[in-house]
């Protein structure tokens, strides 16, 4: 033990703390631990998605083979960023019932940096969204997909999906913290339909309506889908990558900078 | 040395326009058990909520172990420990793991000898390794004090420790409070229970509508009530006797009847019983009971507000508090 230590108010309490050792850390593994422990917040977010990119594929692949030869790379972007899709709603629900259960004021109450109770979710829907993105892609592997950029254009597909996954939960979390009600943050998960079927999710833009395609060139999801479309079917396209985690930077910003900003405001009110 | 300054509190909720505290002021010496005895939606819970940071005042200040609350909230986390009337625990986790991680979260030098000596203190030792959600009321109520005790805070809030919990477990709550006391801990306790305040409390405060109505020792607060009670079984067909009688007695000050009895308010009890005794004897009534009582906090009560303590000792109202608490945090900040 390297850090000092005080008795002056009787307690044997640190003087210098870390962070990441005393907020961070321990906030971590224990939502790690609550989403373990309840096997029914594990495996439908799986399920959901492998289904998906299954049967959706196998009903389309004939069609698809108009504007992909390989159908399930094509789709396997969408069932990724759906995959982490879930881990975002199920982060709200666990920040409600922290608020119902007056457990977030037992935080409040500790001194600790407001932000790290944010943060260490953060850090585990990172998790959880980054394992499961890997599942589905290996699950996308085995029935078949061939990513054209292989391993590590892979590694880079898991890395786009793990950061909207993040971006995508400041949405349940902002309306969770806003409103500490299950029923709001429930309802969050609507704004995840406009930005997938406003989106060349299932067919390339350019086989889409021209309003459609209008409206999906203003829909950040669209340059999401390329970038990690470029990298399961085509191949490397620095372009595209950098306007798809630009595209990923920008809805976090807004979904993430008002979470914080709503913490802020319920610690304060 | 004062270890609590509240000077003209103030909370204004802008939801509602509800002014939940409404100019209170007070202080808590350094030592004592100070208790807050009040209706639901008196203003205890919105008084507990700003002193332990949770709310910012509308205005006023509070100055809690030394620290302002609005300038230096943290100090004050550091040296407060709260136990909130509704106990905010996670389900999931066993009890152990709930302990170990609140005294990481106040830095405390080891948190697993830390954990291990809190739930022998409050007699969790064999259900340590269940889930928090397997455990009975009474248990959530010990492993929730327990949170707030792992740094060994100076202050400690407790915001109705006692509500919804049979006599037993308010037995041990109670023994607990003193313990804790005795070994230097400043207690600073919410109740609507008018035994519990009076049984605990060095000295309280009677707060009714956000403002503080009364404030002393039990004992002070029950002398400055300066009428006895005595009441009267009201023989049959003399009722006007009677009320002839208590009309002539200088003694009294006021009596209500009910039912067969007769509640007489006197200035000096111990004088009035055997004057009215003979004052009715004199004129050919025999009472067939009569008792004197002194008074209770309640009367204080009563007379501070001009109601009595709404379901005082009794069970918890159609609403429990938890409710309204619960409609608070989810409101939108």
């Amino acid at each position: 033990m390297t850090a000092a230590t005080t008795t002056v108010e009787g307690a044997h309490v640190l003087t210098r703390r870390s962070v990441f050792r005393h907020e961070l850390l321990p906030l971590y593994r224990r939502s790690l631990r609550n989403w373990l422990r309840v096997p029914a917040a594990v495996i439908p977010p799986l399920f959901i998605p492998v289904f998906f990119l299954t049967v959706n594929t196998a009903a389309l692949d004939n069609v698809a083979q108009f504007f992909a030869e390989d159908y399930v790379a094509f789709f396997v972007p969408v069932t990724l960023l759906m995959t982490v899709a879930t881990v975002g709603n199920g982060s709200g629900m666990s920040m409600v019932q922290d608020i119902d259960t007056g457990y977030f004021d037992k935080l409040l109450l500790a001194p600790i940096r407001r932000d790290a109770i944010l943060l260490a979710r953060l850090m585990v829907d990172g998790t959880r969204a980054a394992l499961q993105a890997l599942i589905v892609l290996l699950v996308a592997l085995a029935i078949g997909a061939d990513i054209a950029t292989g391993p590590v254009g892979a590694l880079v597909a898991i890395s786009m999906a793990f950061g909207f996954g993040l971006a995508y939960a400041g949405i349940g979390l902002n309306v969770a913290i806003r409103t500490g009600s299950a029923e709001a943050t429930q309802s969050s998960m609507i704004f995840f339909f406009p930005l997938v079927f406003l989106a060349p999710s299932f067919v390339p833009l350019e086989q889409m309506a021209d309003w459609l395609q209008t409206v999906a060139r203003f829909n950040p999801m669209t340059y999401v889908i390329e970038a990690m479309r470029g990298l399961t079917l085509t191949g490397w396209n620095g372009t595209e990558l950098l306007t798809g985690f630009a595209a990923i930077a920008a809805i976090g910003t807004i979904t993430l900078g008002g979470a914080f900003r709503a913490l802020k405001a319920r610690a304060s009110q | 040395m004062s270890i609590i300054e509240v000077r003209d509190l103030v909370k204004v909720y802008r939801r509602g326009n509800v002014r939940a505290v409404d100019g209170v002021s007070l202080d808590v010496e350094d030592g004592e058990i100070f208790g807050f005895l009040g209706p639901n939606g008196a203003g205890k819970t919105t008084t507990v909520r700003i002193l332990t940071t949770l709310l910012s005042p509308t205005s006023g200040t509070a100055v809690v172990a030394g620290h302002d609350v609005v300038a230096d909230p943290a100090a004050v986390r550091k040296s407060i420990g709260v136990a909130l009337q509704e106990v905010g625990l996670d389900g999931l986790q066993t009890g152990r793991e709930f302990l170990e991680l609140q005294a990481a979260l106040f830095a405390v030098a080891d948190p697993r000898a830390r954990a291990v000596e809190l739930l022998d203190v409050v007699g969790l030792t064999d259900a340590a390794d269940r889930r928090v959600r397997t455990y009975s009321g009474g248990m959530k109520r010990r492993l929730d004090l327990a949170a707030g005790l792992v740094h060994r805070p100076r202050v400690l809030f407790l915001d109705e420790p006692t509500t919804g919990l049979d006599p037993a477990s308010r037995e041990n709550v109670w023994a607990e409070v003193r313990r804790l006391n005795a070994a230097g801990t400043t207690i600073l306790l919410t109740t609507q229970y008018l035994e519990e305040a009076d049984a605990l409390c060095d000295r309280l405060a009677i707060i009714d509508q956000g403002r503080i109505v009364a404030a002393g020792t039990p004992e002070e607060l029950k002398a400055s009530v300066s009428e006895d009670l005595v009441r009267l079984a009201m023989p049959p067909r003399a009722k006007t006797k009677v009320r002839a009688v208590l009309r002539g007695n200088d003694l009294v000050t006021r009596f209500e009847e009910d039912d067969g009895h007769v509640d007489v308010y006197v200035t000096n009890g111990q004088a009035a019983v055997p004057a009215l005794v003979r004052a009715l004897s004199d004129s050919g009534v025999v009472v067939p009971e009569i008792s004197l009582r002194r008074p209770t906090l309640d009367d204080v009560f009563l007379r501070s507000t001009g109601h009595r303590l709404e379901g005082a000792d009794a069970e918890p109202a159609a609403e429990p508090p938890a409710a309204a608490d619960t409609a608070r945090r989810r409101r939108t900040a």
